[in-house]
């Protein structure tokens, strides 16, 4: 297909009178200068600063297994002790599973998405400064244990009883338990803002089948992060408590079960292995189609290939646990579901194959990163299958043949695609080209040496090598292929070095990139390079999938849009505006405030890792100045802005359908959506906590766990429910409702959630529970999780008694009563649940 | 059937819901409640548990079948003018888009409950490997 003429959004600025032009310019300028540089929060800068910090974990993570290739180049060398390998080899998965590729996907996310959507940032700007400040505190925090030779070293799965105290008494795993804390809980951030953003910020007419493939990868990436992430953070709750020594969740001794935190652990981690691969596959949709000149063939079967893979990673997780010692029709039922993923994968590989051999293929360096990645990542898909195979795993468990197969799926089938979306997209982030000659260089070295590096896995791994040993014995038939390997990683090495050489000469001297230098099809070519902070301006109204190929402009087709789009048009000029649409169709609904600049997101992030550094520490002088730190970010971040002032002048707040309004409460909000969001991941985790209940439970000497004061619980529950029509009284529509009576409601339902949190701690201290025992700390935990969620409602209803005390009649206010309600009535809902599941249900147990 | 801004709406959210996911949350149930049945039946030496999971797989794979036809049975026909312009997105409207996914999303994922209905028939239930 050629392309038209190009349709960029700049001519449609032209369109914009220049002094509103300039004013528009000025409210989504960004703050300069040293301080400017924590106010920052648009997502241009933090995408880059996001994408940088990943990249640089990356280059680090790589150089760890470079080190770890050099002890294992021959055999009995003893470069690095025993110690130091379990620390390089933990530090190494670590990084690269949760410090690289996730942010590092995230970032592209930030960066790119509201360029790709049409929209002019992502929904929670500070949410997304916030995301990336605690990643970096998170990575700080679990790099300086380095500084203390404390590095961790219990494998990037720190797997009890090895990681429990009495085997691993250093703060080695302490660092690794809470630092990654921090780092799920930015990822959670980002997931909040990709979902909400694809969702509901896209150009108008963006329905849901013209959604560019990379937005559809991540938006299910973004839901999978919530389902999967969740649990990880629940498990190191549990296993950081346990090392703490206040429960007992994995100990044997009192009841415990090690193999607990494996399930919890692997039902995160393989959805992990497809929330890594989905972004790429989604990069490798997006570039094949633009250099092969054509639409990429069967974009429904690949969307439905996408959430296949989405729905099918959560039902794999056991296939990593085949040889725990499972009874065998449950081993079917998984080794069933993990041969029929390769189904949905190889739709989407045909779909791709296809494309090239109907297309006009062009062979810059982006594409030729997508032909590695076919043929790297067809690799690691079969030894995938073959791993699948139930007794074929049992002969290569913990062998370098996983080792081998792993590193197909997640450097050919994750680390290719990266470069490939790097060479399409950085003419877009710098402005310039980069050098196509060092760019072949690049692809080709990384693509022998890669092959050279961990091929000959696969043969050491069926030659009974077993993985995380840090030196063998010669005379095993290993010898040959080790140093093969060590010679292949150390030239993969080079061959990422010359993509970083690649990317400093492309700052430095490259040539201009123009516009949209690949003839591309979707919106984010429709702009400058780089894009202005400022971006979408004139904001593009899409009728068709591929915009910039089939669209002969970018302006509404229809008078009746153009009116209705016209004052987000080069506006508002006073406070920043961004476009809300509906889900399905992209109907344009609504105006949303964004803030523009705060340093908030940066405070609240240093008192999480000051509270984090405390709980390591276990020391009052860091968790004091955390919580009151965070207290100062909380109360900066919602406090009332004068632009929001600003919003709420010029734009009326009721819900119509005939214009634009301005949404800030209820349903049209991103807030109500955020407040979703927020119960979703609530709700896993509560449901995390059940399973590790009956699963603790399950055949153990203390079984059913011990039940709290029935009488005292029952309380609890009347009160919780009791709380419900207190919730109805002040999350009423406040035009219609006097003072007095939201007061009421505020009151009661403060006082209820107090006295539902007294009650359960007087059924659990009124009754022989503790936490001495598993069955006893999962109890305390469960009724712990109420006290949080009734803690977390009463802080909004302060919020929001602060909101009726000083604004009365601000739509804000209401806004934050109609938040809080949703939590509350979630908070009754969660005891509910609990209550059935400590009290009840022991008596199903016989 | 709605009306919108941009053009008429004919199937319900909840339409849309069960055509597009319908067979997915299937399989999900399936695979859930078989490892659930599986572990508490055998923890509990349940009889008959065999036969439970025959039943929930019988189940789940009419559910799979309903709606994948449920979903087929929305995709209006649509005219195209070229070999791969269904590929464009002229091709198909945004309903028949997501009837078409779920009715082959359906077929996928009922062929998978299929696969994971057959160890119980071969495989020794309770005894651990």
């Amino acid at each position: 297909m050629n392309a038209p003429e190009m349709i960029g959004v700049d001519n449609l600025i032209e369109k914009v009178p220049e002094e509103r032009s300039r004013e528009f310019e000025r409210i989504w300028s960004q703050p300069t200068g040293f301080i400017g540089f924590f106010h920052t929060i648009d997502n241009i800068p933090i995408g880059v600063r996001y994408m940088a910090t990943a990249f640089l974990l990356f280059v680090v993570g790589g150089f760890l297994a470079l080190l770890m290739r050099l002890q294992l180049a021959t055999p009995e060398r003893q470069i690095l002790g025993a110690e130091t390998f379990n620390q390089l080899f933990t530090m190494h998965g670590t990084t690269m599973m949760f410090l690289f590729v996730i942010p590092f996907i995230e970032a592209v996310a930030t960066y790119m998405l509201p360029l790709i959507l049409g929209t002019r940032d992502l929904p929670f700007p500070r949410l997304t400064a916030f995301s990336y400040w605690a990643y970096t505190f998170g990575v700080l925090f679990i790099f300086s244990s380095f500084l203390f030779g404390v590095a961790p070293d219990g494998g990037w799965f720190a797997y009890p009883p090895l990681t429990l105290k009495e085997h691993s008494p250093g703060l080695n795993l302490d660092f690794w338990d809470i630092g990654l804390s921090v780092a799920e809980i930015a990822a959670l951030g980002a997931a909040a803002e990709i979902i909400i953003s694809i969702l509901r910020m896209r150009a108008p007419g963006m329905s849901l089948h013209r959604i560019p493939i990379f937005a559809w990868a991540m938006l299910i990436t973004a839901v999978m992060i919530i389902f999967a992430f969740t649990p990880l953070i629940v498990g190191t709750f549990f296993l950081e408590l346990d090392r703490k020594g206040v429960t007992h969740f994995f100990d044997p001794q009192a009841g415990g079960k090690p193999l607990l935190w494996q399930h919890i652990f692997w039902v995160f981690g393989h959805p992990e292995v497809y929330i890594m691969f989905l972004p790429a596959a989604g990069i490798i949709s997006t570039v094949i189609p633009v250099f092969s000149r054509r639409p990429l063939v069967s974009y429904a079967l690949v969307v439905l290939s996408l959430l296949a893979i989405g729905f099918l990673s959560f039902g794999l997780w056991v296939h990593h646990m085949y040889s725990t010692g499972l009874p065998a029709t449950a081993l079917g039922f998984f080794a069933a579901a993990s041969m029929m993923i390769a189904v949905p994968n190889g739709v989407q590989f045909f779909s791709w194959l296809a494309t090239i051999w109907t297309g006009n293929p062009q062979w810059r360096t982006s594409m030729l990163f997508a032909i590695g990645f076919l043929f790297n990542f067809l690799l690691g898909g079969l030894t995938g299958v073959m791993v699948g195979a139930v007794p074929f795993d049992w002969q290569v468990h913990d062998s370098y043949f996983v080792v081998a197969h792993f590193h197909y799926v997640l450097i050919g089938g994750v680390v290719f695609p990266f470069f490939a979306g790097l060479y399409y997209w950085l003419p877009k982030i710098t402005g310039r080209l980069m050098s196509e000659r060092l760019g072949k260089w690049n692809f080709w070295l990384m693509f022998v040496f890669f092959n050279v590096a961990f091929f000959p896995m696969h043969i050491s791994g069926l030659l009974g090598m077993p993985r995380r040993i840090y030196t063998y014995a010669p005379g095993l038939g290993w010898d040959v292929y080790n140093l093969i390997s060590t010679i292949g990683a150390w030239g993969f090495g080079f061959a990422v070095l010359l993509g970083v050489i690649n990317l400093l000469w492309t700052l430095k001297r490259g040539p201009a990139a123009g516009h949209d230098p690949w003839g591309a099809d979707s919106l984010e070519w429709s702009h400058a390079s780089p894009p202005p902070n400022a971006q979408f301006k004139y904001l593009p109204h899409v009728h068709a999938r591929h915009p910039m190929w089939e669209q002969e402009s970018l302006e509404p087709q229809d008078e009746k849009i153009a009116r209705i789009l016209e004052p987000v048009q080069a506006g508002p000029t006073t406070w920043r505006g961004g476009l809300v649409v509906s889900v399905m169709d992209a109907k344009p609904i609504a105006v949303v405030h964004m803030p523009n600049r705060s340093i908030f997101p940066f405070v609240l992030s240093v008192a999480f890792a000051l509270i984090f550094a405390g709980l390591l520490v276990e020391t009052a002088w860091l968790l004091v100045p955390g919580v009151i730190v965070g207290g100062v970010g909380v109360a900066g971040w919602f406090r009332p802005t004068k632009t929001e002032d600003n919003a709420l002048a010029e734009m009326q707040c009721e819900r119509t359908d005939r214009q634009l309004f301005l949404a800030v409460y209820g349903p049209a909000s991103n807030g109500w959506w955020g407040t979703w969001v927020f119960i979703t991941i609530w709700t896993t985790a509560l449901f995390t906590t059940i399973a590790a209940y009956f699963y603790l439970g399950g055949g153990a000497p203390e079984m059913p766990p011990p039940v709290p004061n029935t009488l005292f619980g029952i309380l609890a529950l009347a009160t919780a429910v009791l709380s419900v029509p207190a919730i109805r009284l002040f999350s009423r529509d406040i035009a219609g409702t006097a003072a007095g009576v939201r007061w009421t409601g505020l009151g009661l339902t403060a006082l209820l959630n107090i006295a539902v949190i007294l009650l359960t701690v007087l059924s659990l201290t009124q009754s022989s529970v503790t936490t001495q025992t598993a069955g006893g700390s999962i109890v305390v935990f469960l009724t712990g999780w109420q006290w949080l969620t009734s803690g977390i409602v009463l802080a909004m209803l302060i919020a929001a008694a602060l909101w009726a005390w000083f604004r009365p009649a601000d739509p804000r206010g209401w806004s934050v009563a109609l938040n809080t309600s949703l939590v509350a009535y979630f908070a009754v809902a969660n005891w509910l649940i609990t209550f059935v599941i400590l009290y009840l249900s022991p008596a199903l147990w016989g | 059937m709605t009306e919108s801004l941009l053009g008429r709406t004919r199937l319900s959210l909840w339409e849309l819901l069960i055509g597009s996911i319908g067979g997915a949350s299937a399989w999900l149930l399936h695979l859930g409640a078989s490892y659930l049945l599986l572990t508490i039946g055998c923890n509990e030496n349940w009889p008959g548990v065999r036969l439970m999971l025959i039943a929930l797989t019988i189940g789940l794979v009419a559910v799979g079948l309903w709606t994948g036809l449920f979903a087929y049975r929305r995709i209006e026909s649509t005219e195209t003018d070229a070999d791969w312009a269904i590929t464009l997105s002229s091709g198909l409207s945004r309903e028949n888009f997501m009837m078409v996914v779920g009715t082959v999303s359906s077929a996928v994922f009922t062929i998978i409950i299929l696969a994971q209905g057959v160890p119980p028939l071969f495989l020794p239930l309770c005894s651990e490997v």
